[in-house]
Parts: structure tokens; C-alpha cells; sequence
């Protein structure tokens, strides 16, 4: 009788554990939520700074390599060439080899 | 009212597509893109607008490399300009476009409250006019957005022309990013990249050699057009007049039009090339058939067909028809291939149609309908008068015998790059007007007429160069000036082995009307160069 009565007050138990479980959970990530939102609510002036640290760098890269191309064209590489010394080649001789070969007897 | 209160919080903006580079062979920028800003202030929030006015029109007008004399008016233009503007009762007001970035942190050193500026981009073309028709420039559509004209901006402004992306998120009061709030993004897309078959060091060469001459000739405008007869692609492609496309605006209409496939001329000898290959390949006559109506000028109507020289050989062979560039030794093979195969020729060649080469503005001139054609038509297109092409229908055809005979689609991009993706444009075959034996037997044949021609006194004598001179008359208002001329040279090399095809044409040189001692000597000259750029070794 005593068996009963007390396996009858654990199967009354159980859902009642089960909710305080999952109340419990449900409030730990609300509370998780809140605290994290919280933290991250002032983070928009680091993704700000962020972005335009970002924009600053592509900027200086396209600058850059702007320069590079400029600086690179021919008009001013022939100037350079020209001021190095570099000259026209006029004449270019071409070694041909032959099937005969010199012998000597 | 959830609606309302989004539209408070939420906050939608534009991300920028930049536009695709255009590279050259050599891995070189022809064309990139650069910022530009837009100077506004509130004119509300400035105390002394005249020194502000003053202070800014010094720093704009200094950017503008004004020559000295110009600068004192320039500066009071600009101050005018700048006063007015800040006179007005707004709270916005653009004052400056495409500044560049220097000038803006020259402005923003001023440290004037109210002032701002607005990013956008714009091209740079680093080679400044080297290959200007060949690319073209980017100016404003109807809308103001930016569009592609001529060349190769304008052929593919479609695919250069990135897609604009879009950012939707939620702000804080301040105007920050919520790091957990609604983001919602639309990639920007960037156009693509071009690369073309165009190098940098040949082009350069190209126009410097073209520049040059057209100084010595006295010529009032000149064109060079390579291809590599194989595949079409265009090595390099260069006009004068030339413009800047970074200062478009400063030059006229004129100087935008790319001669070689937008101008129409009467090719002269140079056709006689075509037609021979034409009376070879149906074998109504060879190198050594003789011509029994060569030994005076010839009668048509009311007409005489001389030569250039007005001097007759009796009996010569197809080989000294050429060699001569006899006028009357055409009109023998052109009545010996008969009216019908002759213009059906000269369409087998692709003369009268667009080449379909990926620059804008081509133009084909077009032939006339064959009821129209009548007997003096038939003789004077034997020897390239009184039928029009375009340089770049010329080469093409041209090519056809360099070629084994196909007949090749000319194209300058060689590739359409993506981040991920590189497609690169295959050769296209348009057609065979001609055998590969015709096309053996001709080149064999101009290979001759430069050796034994006149222009072979400037030919390298260590490579076998095939080439044709051209000398043709303008026709103006029906009838031909008898004082302007076109003088033209094509000729490709190494003959048994083409690397390049090349021509090269004078409108109206001075000091020799002849494509003998103006475009021929100016081909050469470059051929000589192409050797050993390309590393080229003799093969004679």
C-alpha cells in the first residue's frame, strides 16, 4: 500500500520536474540573450570604424596601384630607357649553326 | 505604424560595382578606375562665403594644370562661379565634380565647417592616348549613369558595367550599426575584367613609327592595323589624329572615329592581290600566263584604263602584272574570271560585310547591287577603284592568303575575366574564298612583287615579306581629285610562316602620292622592329 501510494507521488512529480527544467533552461538563455545583446548593442561604433578602415585600405590600394599603372607606362618607361643609356638595337646577328663541321685531317 | 517605425530604424544603402579593368597582352591597365569626389557645403553653415570661395577656387583651379597666362582669369571664373553658388538659400549645394583625391585632402585641410564630399568613380587610362580608339572612353548616359562610347568600352559596356549591390540594417539613434539587429545584403557585383591581344610594347611601337611618319609624308591622317592572320587577333590597331580619353572632353568628334573600322577608302593595288587569288584559284590563269592585251592602255566605252606608269609590256606574266601592278593586266584576269565570278569573289572575301570585330562603331561600306554594276565597274574593281572597304575588310581579306585560304573573324579581346572564371575568345573561321594551293601560289607571288617591286629597296633582305603597295585616288563628289590620294602597303611575314599581317595606309600625304615611298617604308620599318620583338629569326 505504501509502495503504491509512494510510485503514485513519483509519476505526479515527474512533469512537474520537467517544466521547472525547462523553465529553467528557457530563462538562462533569455537571461544569455539580454546579456549579450546588451554587450554587443554598443558594438556598432567598432563595425563603423571597421568599415571605414576597410574603405581606407581599398582606397590606398586602388591609389596604389593607380600609380603603379601610371607609372609603368610606356611613354615613361621609354623616358627612363632613354636616360639609362638604353639604345635601338639596330643590328641583330644570327647565329646559324650549320651541318658541316670544321675537321681536321 | 510598424511600417513607419521600420523606416526610422531601418536604413537602406547602395554598394558601388566598380567597373572591369581593361588589361593588355603584357599584363599592362589600359583602363582602371579611380576615385572622384563631389564637393558640397551647406551654405547656411558658412560665415565668410568669399573667402571660402576664394580659398576653394585657388585649390581647384591649381588642379587643373591651367597654363600661367590662363591661371589669374581662370581663378576669377572659378571664384564667380563658386560665390554664386554659395550665395543660394539651400542647404545643399554641389559645388565641385570628379575632383581627384589630392585636391580633396588639399580641400579638407581647409578644415571649412559645412563643406563634404560625395564619392563616386571614375576611369583613369594610365597609357594616357595609346590605344585611345581601341578603348574608347566612359562618359554619362541620358541619366547621368555611366556609359561606354566607341572602342572597346562601348562594344562591351554591358559586360565592363558591374551591378550595384544593397545593404538594409538597422541603426541605432546615434546612426551606428546594431550588431544584432535585421541585416539584410545584396552582393555588389564587379564587371568584368578585359584582357586584350593587344601588347603594350607593339602598340607603342606602332604608333610612334606611325607618328613619325605621318610628320615625314605630310599626310593628313594615317592608320596601322596588325593581325595575326591565324587566329584575328588584333596585335595592334593605331590612328592619327589621337585624342586623350582622360580629357575626351578637350578634343572634337572626329578625332574619336578609329580609321581603320570606321573609315571607308578605295584600296587601290592592294586588291589586286584578292583578285589575283581569285583567277589562280579558278584556274583561269597562273603566275606565268601571259597577257596579250597588256601592250597598251585598254578601251572601255568611253574610257582608258592606263597604268600607273603608262608603260606597256607586251606579253608580260601574271607574276610582272603584279610586280608592276599593271592596271591593264587586272582588267585581263578580271575578264577572264568573267562579271559574275568576279563579284561573287570579292563577296567571298567579305568585302561589303561587317567584319563582326569587337569595337563599336564598325562601318561597311556596301557594294553595289549587281543590276547596277556596269562594264567599267567590272575592270576598274580589278586594279581596288571604285570599290570601298574599310582597312580592317582589307587586312581580313588579305589574310585569307597568308592564312591557307580561310578567311578569319578579327577580334582584340582575347579574354573575359571573372574572379572565378577566365573565357577566352576562340579564332573563328568566317569562311575559305580560296584553295590552300592558291593561297601558297599568291603569297609566292607577293613575296615576289616586294623582292623585285619598287618597295624592295626597303625590304630587310634576310625574310621573305609578301606585300602589296596600294596608290588609289579619292573620289569627291563623283569624280576622282586627281590631287588626293590614299597611299597603302599591305604585306604579311614571315611568308611561309605568318606571324603578323599588316597594313598601312596615308590619306592625302604630300610628299609622295605612292604607297612605294610612304607606306611601304613605313611598314618595313615596323616589320623590322616586330622581328625582333617577337624574336623573329631570318629565314632567307
Amino acid at each position: 500500500m505504501k509502495r503504491i501510494i509512494l510510485e503514485d507521488k513519483k509519476r505526479r512529480l515527474v512533469p512537474v520536474r520537467l517544466v521547472v527544467m525547462g523553465l529553467s533552461i528557457f530563462l538562462v538563455v533569455l537571461f544569455l540573450e539580454i546579456w549579450v545583446v546588451n554587450r554587443t548593442s554598443t558594438y556598432g561604433d567598432k563595425i563603423y570604424q571597421l568599415k571605414q578602415a576597410q574603405a581606407a585600405l581599398e582606397l590606398e590600394n586602388q591609389v596604389l596601384s593607380n600609380k603603379i599603372a601610371e607609372t609603368s607606362a610606356m611613354v615613361l618607361l621609354e623616358k627612363k630607357a632613354n636616360n639609362l643609356g638604353f639604345n635601338t638595337i639596330n643590328q641583330i646577328d644570327y647565329i646559324k649553326f650549320s651541318d658541316k663541321l670544321a675537321s681536321a685531317n | 505604424m510598424s511600417a513607419l517605425a521600420e523606416k526610422q530604424h531601418l536604413t537602406t544603402s547602395s554598394i558601388s560595382a566598380p567597373r572591369g579593368l581593361i588589361l593588355s597582352e603584357d599584363g599592362g591597365i589600359y583602363a582602371t578606375n579611380k576615385p572622384v569626389y563631389t564637393l558640397f557645403v551647406n551654405p547656411l553653415l558658412l560665415k565668410d562665403k568669399k573667402i571660402v570661395a576664394s580659398q576653394l577656387a585657388k585649390i581647384i583651379v591649381l588642379s587643373k594644370n591651367v597654363s600661367e597666362t590662363d591661371f589669374k582669369q581662370a581663378l576669377l571664373t572659378k571664384q564667380d562661379e563658386l560665390s554664386n553658388k554659395l550665395n543660394q538659400n539651400l542647404s545643399w549645394v554641389a559645388l565641385e565634380r570628379n575632383i581627384e583625391l589630392e585636391t580633396k585632402n588639399s580641400i579638407e585641410e581647409l578644415k571649412i565647417p559645412g563643406l563634404g564630399f560625395d564619392e563616386s568613380s571614375a576611369r583613369l587610362y594610365p597609357e594616357a592616348s595609346s590605344a585611345a580608339n581601341i578603348l574608347g572612353f566612359v562618359g554619362s548616359d541620358k541619366l547621368g549613369n555611366p556609359k561606354g562610347y566607341f572602342g572597346i568600352e562601348g562594344y562591351y559596356d554591358r559586360q565592363l558595367t558591374g551591378v550595384r549591390g544593397e545593404v538594409t540594417e538597422e541603426k541605432d539613434a546615434g546612426g551606428l550599426p546594431i550588431l544584432m539587429g535585421t541585416f539584410l545584403q545584396q552582393e555588389s557585383k564587379k564587371g568584368y575584367d578585359l584582357t586584350l591581344n593587344i601588347d603594350r610594347g607593339v602598340q607603342y611601337i606602332v604608333e610612334k613609327k606611325l607618328k613619325a611618319g605621318l610628320e615625314k609624308y605630310g599626310a593628313k591622317s594615317g592608320s596601322v592595323v596588325i593581325m595575326e592572320p591565324k587566329t584575328g587577333a588584333i596585335l595592334a590597331m593605331a590612328n592619327y589624329p589621337n585624342y586623350d580619353p582622360n580629357n575626351y572632353t578637350n578634343f572634337s568628334k572626329e578625332a574619336f572615329k578609329n580609321l581603320v573600322v570606321a573609315d571607308t577608302y578605295e584600296p587601290g593595288s592592294t586588291f589586286k592581290t584578292l583578285i589575283m587569288a581569285a583567277g589562280i584559284n579558278e584556274n583561269v590563269v597562273k603566275p606565268d600566263t601571259k597577257c596579250d592585251t597588256c601592250d597598251g592602255p585598254v578601251t572601255i566605252g568611253e574610257y582608258k584604263i592606263r597604268t600607273w606608269d603608262n608603260k606597256y609590256r607586251k606579253d608580260e606574266t601574271m607574276q610582272d602584272v603584279l610586280t608592276q601592278s599593271d592596271n591593264t593586266g587586272m582588267v585581263f584576269v578580271g575578264n577572264k574570271l568573267g562579271q559574275d565570278k568576279l563579284l561573287n569573289y570579292i563577296q567571298k572575301f567579305g568585302i561589303g560585310k561587317l567584319t563582326q570585330i569587337d569595337l563599336e562603331d564598325e562601318v561597311s561600306p556596301d557594294i553595289r547591287l549587281k543590276k547596277d554594276w556596269k562594264e567599267i565597274d567590272y575592270a576598274t574593281a580589278t586594279f581596288g577603284q571604285g570599290i570601298a572597304v574599310t582597312p580592317i575588310q582589307m587586312i581580313r581579306a588579305v589574310a585569307s592568303i597568308a592564312n591557307g585560304g580561310y578567311l578569319v573573324e578579327p577580334h582584340v579581346v582575347k579574354s573575359i575575366n571573372t574572379k572565378d572564371k577566365v573565357t577566352t575568345i576562340k579564332p573563328k573561321i568566317i569562311g575559305q574564298p580560296i584553295s590552300r594551293e592558291t593561297a601558297y601560289t599568291v603569297t609566292q607571288m607577293m613575296v615576289k612583287a616586294v623582292d623585285e617591286g619598287e618597295a624592295g629597296s626597303y625590304a630587310p633582305k634576310n625574310y621573305k615579306i609578301a606585300g602589296k603597295t596600294g596608290t588609289a585616288q579619292i573620289p569627291i563628289a563623283g569624280h576622282y581629285d586627281a590631287a588626293r590620294y590614299v597611299a597603302s602597303f599591305v604585306g604579311f611575314a614571315p611568308a611561309d610562316n605568318p606571324k603578323f599581317i599588316m597594313l598601312v595606309r596615308y590619306v592625302e600625304p604630300t610628299s609622295s602620292i605612292y604607297g612605294t615611298s610612304t607606306a611601304a617604308p613605313t611598314f618595313f620599318e615596323i616589320a623590322k622592329e616586330l622581328f625582333s620583338y617577337y624574336q623573329i629569326t631570318p629565314d632567307r
